[in-house]
């Protein structure tokens, strides 16, 4: 095995060899305690959050703040048949399925328009209609986050 | 123990010529060298990926069978909170079954009173633990891709009636990278 540490003598002599075997156990055993923790802690599926912060339409213990006039109110409504992206209560663009798909590209596109022209903003309102799948309404958050509009507050549109 | 001397055939054909086991000079020893050169490569390669993949908060959220997960890329890291389950047959808060995901869809009032009542006991054990702190209000909504955005809904009614206006959901992340690697994710995908 590898265990010698120490240089053999060679049996010529006095003469001594310059091959040296490093002990190389203490070594092999270190890594095998290492590898044994890290397999007993490991994290295998990668779970991490969206942040949301409560809508003022829901009930809530926080006082609302007053509503300031020169706020941008950025809001993307997801339908069963598309999103529908307005500021200051105007529609910007109503984006249509491309399918059965919701068209994220065109969302991403629109919502780096309105972050181009309101650097300053960073809230965005995520609202839905009642049918529409969980899913979509973290693909639409995720897409906001990209934009960095960070401040996301969610609400619900009676259908 | 005596060491005994191998018969002639060594006992792995690949190592028919090593050194050791002919000696160098044709006189057959007794001691054969592993090659540990390969095994400790091996480990070292195996550490290094797992402490890449080494995450230091652990593992918060179990997940169960009936709950699959949404994806997302721009995410942060989880804290400890209350965890709602929303499967497509319970919702659960902490593990106890709070009612049918089914009959409260069918209800048209938005509360879900064993959920608030429920929250409002944790809370106040929150509020006992940490006295003279500022209750943070935070929850993780823990709820398959699936589901109707209206049960999401009343859940977060029941949840902000109770007190809890901080909704972490939770998501697997998607993409290379921890749950830090959100920015450049790229807004063109799907």
């Amino acid at each position: 095995m590898a265990g010698g540490g120490a240089p053999q003598p060679s049996d010529s002599g006095g003469k001594k060899s310059v091959d040296f075997q490093l002990n190389l156990v203490p070594f092999i055993d270190l890594l095998s305690v290492l590898i044994s923790f890290l397999l007993m802690t490991a994290v295998w599926t990668q779970i991490a959050k969206i942040d949301v912060k409560q809508t003022p339409n829901l009930p809530s213990d926080e006082p609302t703040p007053p509503p300031e006039e020169e706020k941008l109110s950025l809001t993307v409504l997801i339908k069963s048949s598309g999103y529908t992206v307005s500021k200051k209560g105007a529609v910007v663009k109503e984006i249509e399925k491309k399918g059965d798909e919701y068209d994220q590209t065109t969302l991403a596109e629109v919502l780096k328009q309105v972050v181009a022209e309101h650097p300053e903003n960073h809230d965005v309102t995520v609202t839905s209609e009642d049918r529409v799948p969980y899913q979509e309404l973290i693909t639409v958050m995720d897409t906001c986050l990209m934009h960095k509009l960070d401040g996301i507050s969610v609400a619900g549109v009676d259908t | 123990m005596p060491i005994k001397k191998p018969g002639k055939k060594p006992f792995a054909p690949w190592l028919k010529k090593h050194r050791a086991l002919t000696g160098g000079k044709g006189k057959k020893q007794g001691v054969a060298d592993l090659l540990l050169t390969p095994l400790i490569d091996m480990f070292v390669i195996l550490v290094v990926f797992l402490i890449m993949n080494f995450s230091a908060s652990g593992e918060l959220i179990t997940i169960s069978k009936d709950i699959q997960l949404p994806k997302a890329t721009s995410t942060a890291e989880l804290d400890r909170a209350p965890i709602i389950q929303i499967s497509a047959n319970t919702i659960a808060i902490e593990g106890i079954k709070v009612g049918d995901s089914e009959e409260i869809l069918k209800d048209p009032d938005l509360r879900i009173p064993s959920l608030t009542d429920k929250l409002q006991e944790m809370r106040k054990v929150d509020e006992m633990m940490h006295p003279g702190q500022p209750f943070k209000g935070q929850i993780i909504v823990n709820c398959d891709k699936d589901i109707d955005f209206k049960l999401v809904r009343k859940v977060m009614f029941a949840a902000a009636d109770a007190g809890y206006s901080n909704f972490n959901y939770a998501v697997l992340v998607i993409g290379a990278g921890g749950e830090e690697g959100g920015e450049g994710g790229g807004a063109s995908e799907g």
